[in-house]
């Protein structure tokens, strides 16, 4: 059902995976830069899954840990219990591995042999979706006492956090399980498994074993064996181990175990004593219910840590926390936030930015910080301004490189020269006109033959227009070398048979760039605009550049929208270019507004009248400007 | 600092003083809890700059998405080879030990940088901040030697490594950079001498457009020399010729390795013969 199931860092580190189905690195790598670092979420209210040609993902993060887990399926399929999974594996992992994933500079990977925990989860969740009950039946089978699993899962549970590491905390878990003699066998089959875990543990830190073992072994003595009998009582794991690794590849319950693990060869240890004392099911359903009793559990335990810090002397806490919104230092949890992001969305607002945008880099903002932990005198308002910085700085940093130049060049160097095509779209006066003779300028100066097709062929003037502009930049490049020309053919024509013939001409002249005028048109107007698909078609420009107005606020981003899907399926725009942005100041939010709205970059930004007047964008010149 | 330093001088001069106003009970307060805010001070000042990337000698590693960044870091962290996924945080360690030197130096800091073009600020603004605070030793710049004969990776990577020595080449001296050409066990890998001279072309390409192209919004304004540098068409630019590594003033070499296969001495080596300088 499932193709790929990950666990990963936010470093890119894959902790835990499963491949159903192969699915090329290469999908994947885009998969996961497009949904985590581009920020492409699927459609509107869907903010956890994304489809992407026939695969869907599904994902959820855990922020103080630094993971996340995604899951790959085919769209055709519905699996309808995905999210749920997701939930569960996030709570599983980041309570078996909490530790390792905190530590930060160990000298290991953080060792993650969670196979076994996913496999059972999973197989629940499956049999549960499909209407079937799990076979509680095998569960109740040995617990006759299922509520008291229930009551002790707590304790149990608590014991388990203890045990992995600390000598004492084993011992007192060890008393906790004699004092409660009457419920022996339980208890023992479930401290022996999570004993068996801590041991595995400490192997894989390299830990020396011999004083585990040695405690290990009469902790072994202690609870079971006196039960069990004499063949038992041995208390290295040798014997045993060999044994039950037997079991294992006889009843191949266990369908995935990494090779070095032991986890598995201990787990199953003990298993092999439970169906000693226990009764007749399959072994294989023994290990089934172990873990699935163990996996409930930890999914039942309230978020332990969380309540912890907030029960423990709450008066104290709670001025204490009062206190950290200054000095920095606080846990961040998503109501600390509401008032900083409020005021954050107004200041974003009148800049222009819309407030659909507005309300989206505020999500952003918020999960990526919920959970997260401020630094030393830092306060919220501080902590969400910085990260508010880095959601802008992603939006408008291009995701690919941008140099016109090059690629002219490279056009006009190839085996088969030809003119290199652009074309200017855009709603009536943005400048549509003007920035195109900004553009043929700064071309012109890098010694480019330019050919300026006049394809608006609606409104009155336009073509004078252009000719205008192509008289003065004759006179004013005529030192540097530049040549241009204007090619027009009058008004009432179409503008997308003008438009090849001029290229066609261009290419028998032997110019090296072709700039394309086109007429303004309405983006809300279907009728003008279903004939730029018919234009991309016949004039198939290699850059497509939408003019927009730095003036005109929330309405770009339905403009940048329908004027992106305008050109039919397979073409899009490739860049903006934000006109008039010296008349705004610093409300400059339109080219967020823009940029966001179809993941297009900004190439250009227009700053006057002259022809001098183009800039390329600088990303940290914008932020500061939207964050001033 | 101030307000400890404030506080602590006036109930010195209290001690000092000669009225006996003041029981000494209230001065043993004023003390004892300068000496505990200043204590708090320090423990949290240090519990911040724990973490960040200026803390000890430094090598960086950078490069284009898909090249291998992260599974190097690994490699060189762990000693095991881990399957990667697209970088989005920076992985740091601060307790990096150089194969040949773990008794004798320091640990290093080792950063592994996301190569996602969105995310590259982060690993300029890390540069800079160690560069700044002399503590980097090294650039690994990591690219697919594999890639680099098809002409827009070459293009990405080479214009990735601009952007990177713009920022050191403003320092006398420089850094040195490493070009590790990963995935050398790869059929269609360029080798390293190759690669270099194709950089070179690559970079006079680059110089080139960037001389000419339009200059940054916003910084005509302020005019410092960040509008002196018009993105970087300046560098290694000596009497006219084409651009050359060595007119540089950070010492870049290219060398082959393999992730994949484990062939990564040639890689440890420059950096342990950088570690003790």
């Amino acid at each position: 059902m499932i193709d790929y199931f990950s666990v990963f860092t936010t470093g890119g580190i894959v902790l835990w995976q499963k491949c159903y189905q192969p699915v090329s690195a290469s999908i994947l790598d885009s998969l996961v830069a497009d949904i985590f670092i581009e920020d492409r979420r699927g459609k509107v209210g869907s903010d956890n899954s994304l489809v992407r040609d026939r695969y869907t993902v599904k994902w959820t993060t855990s922020n103080d840990f630094g993971i996340i887990i995604v899951a790959v399926y085919q769209s055709l399929l519905q699996i309808t219990f995905i999210d749920e999974l997701l939930s569960s594996v996030k709570k599983l992992f980041t309570t078996l591995y909490a530790e390792e994933l905190k530590a930060k500079d160990s000298d290991h990977l953080p060792v993650c042999h969670f196979g076994n925990y996913f496999d059972v989860r999973y197989a629940e969740l499956e049999k549960t979706s499909t209407g079937r009950k799990i076979t509680a039946a095998s569960t109740m089978v040995e617990a006759e006492d299922g509520s008291a699993e229930e009551l002790d899962s707590n304790d149990s549970e608590e014991a388990k956090q203890d045990i992995d590491e600390k000598v004492d905390s084993d011992a007192t878990a060890g008393a906790i399980k004699g004092s409660k003699s009457t419920k022996l066998p339980n208890f023992a089959k479930r401290g022996g498994r999570r004993g068996g875990r801590g041991q595995a543990k400490n192997s894989g830190r390299d830990s020396p074993l011999t004083e585990d073992a040695g405690k290990k072994g009469s902790k072994k003595k202690l609870r079971k064996w006196d039960v069990d009998g004499t063949a038992r009582d041995v208390s290295d794991e040798e014997g045993p181990l060999d044994f039950s690794s037997g079991k294992k590849s006889a009843n191949g319950a266990s369908a995935k175990s990494d090779g070095e693990d032991d986890v598995g060869g201990n787990q199953l240890l003990e298993d092999a004593d439970v169906s000693k004392w226990g009764s007749k099911t399959k072994s294989g359903d023994f290990v089934l219910k172990d873990l699935s009793s163990e996996i409930n559990s930890i999914l039942a335990a309230p978020e332990s840590g969380k309540t912890d810090t907030g029960s423990g002397g709450s008066a104290l806490a709670s001025g204490f926390g009062y206190f950290r919104n200054f000095i920095g230092s606080k846990v961040l949890s998503e109501a600390d936030m509401d008032n900083a992001l409020a005021g954050m969305k107004d200041h974003l607002m009148k800049k222009n930015v819309a407030p659909e945008v507005a309300q989206h880099l505020c999500d952003v903002v918020s999960k990526s910080l919920v959970g997260t932990k401020t630094g030393s005198w830092t306060s919220i308002e501080k902590t969400v301004r910085a990260a508010m910085e880095d959601a802008l700085r992603k939006i408008l940093t291009p995701s690919t490189s941008v140099d016109l130049l090059h690629e002219i060049q490279r056009v006009k160097s190839s085996s088969t020269p030809r003119p290199y095509v652009i074309s200017v779209v855009g709603v009536n006066g943005v400048g549509k006109s003007t920035n195109l003779s900004k553009i043929a300028y700064w071309l012109l100066q890098n010694d480019m033959k330019l050919l300026i097709a006049a394809c608006d062929t609606f409104r009155s003037g336009a073509v004078e227009q252009l000719r205008v502009h192509a008289r003065n930049l004759t006179k004013l490049t005529e030192r540097e070398g530049g040549k241009i020309e204007l090619f027009e053919k009058g008004y009432g024509k179409d503008a997308a048979v003008i438009a090849r013939d001029a290229i066609s001409y261009g290419r028998d002249r032997g110019f090296d760039v072709v700039l394309i005028d086109t007429a303004g048109r309405r983006h809300n107007d279907t009728r003008l605009m279903s004939s730029l698909e018919k234009f991309a078609k016949y004039a198939n420009p290699d850059k497509i550049i939408m003019v927009g107005e730095a003036l005109v606020g929330t309405d770009s981003v339905q403009q940048a929208r329908n004027f992106n899907a305008a050109f039919g399926v397979n073409r899009n725009l490739d860049f903006f270019l934000i006109s008039k942005c010296d008349t705004v100041g610093d409300m400059i939010g339109s080219m967020v507004n823009m940029t966001y709205s179809t993941g297009i970059p900004v190439l250009f930004v227009g700053t006057g009248q002259m022809y001098t007047d183009l800039r390329t964008l600088s990303v940290p010149w914008a932020v500061n400007m939207l964050m001033s | 600092m101030s307000t400890e330093e404030s506080s602590e001088t006036p109930s010195s001069g209290l001690v000092l003083g000669p009225s006996g106003y003041y029981p000494p009970v209230y001065i043993a307060a004023i003390v004892s809890v300068s000496i505990a805010a200043f204590v708090i001070y320090r423990h949290l000042f240090k519990s911040t700059s724990g973490g960040a990337a200026a803390a000890g000698p430094t090598y960086i590693l950078a490069g284009p998405s898909g090249s291998g960044k992260t599974a190097l870091y690994t490699l060189l962290r762990y000693g095991k080879k881990a399957p990667t996924l697209p970088s989005i945080e920076q992985n740091v360690t601060t307790n990096y030990r150089l194969p040949s030197l773990v008794e004798t130096t320091k640990p290093f800091v080792l950063i592994d940088t996301p190569g996602h073009q969105k995310l590259r600020h982060g690993t300029f603004d890390t540069i800079q901040v160690s560069l700044h605070a002399r503590t980097i030793h090294g650039v690994l710049f990591v690219v697919d030697a594999s890639a680099m004969s098809k002409p827009e990776k070459l293009r990405e990577a080479a214009e990735y490594l601009y952007d990177i020595l713009r920022i050191t080449e403003r320092v006398r001296g420089g850094t040195d950079i490493l070009i590790a050409a990963n995935k050398s066990e790869l059929f269609t890998a360029v080798p390293a001498k190759r690669l270099r001279s194709l950089l070179e072309t690559e970079f006079q390409k680059i110089r080139e457009s960037r001389a000419r192209t339009v200059g940054k919004v916003g910084s005509d304004e302020k005019d410092d020399d960040d509008y002196e540098d018009n993105a970087g068409s300046w560098l290694g630019l000596k009497d006219g010729k084409p651009f050359r590594f060595e007119d540089l003033e950070s010492d870049v070499i290219v060398v082959d390795g393999s992730v994949e296969s484990g062939k990564t001495s040639g890689w440890v080596n420059w950096m342990e013969e950088r570690a003790v300088n």
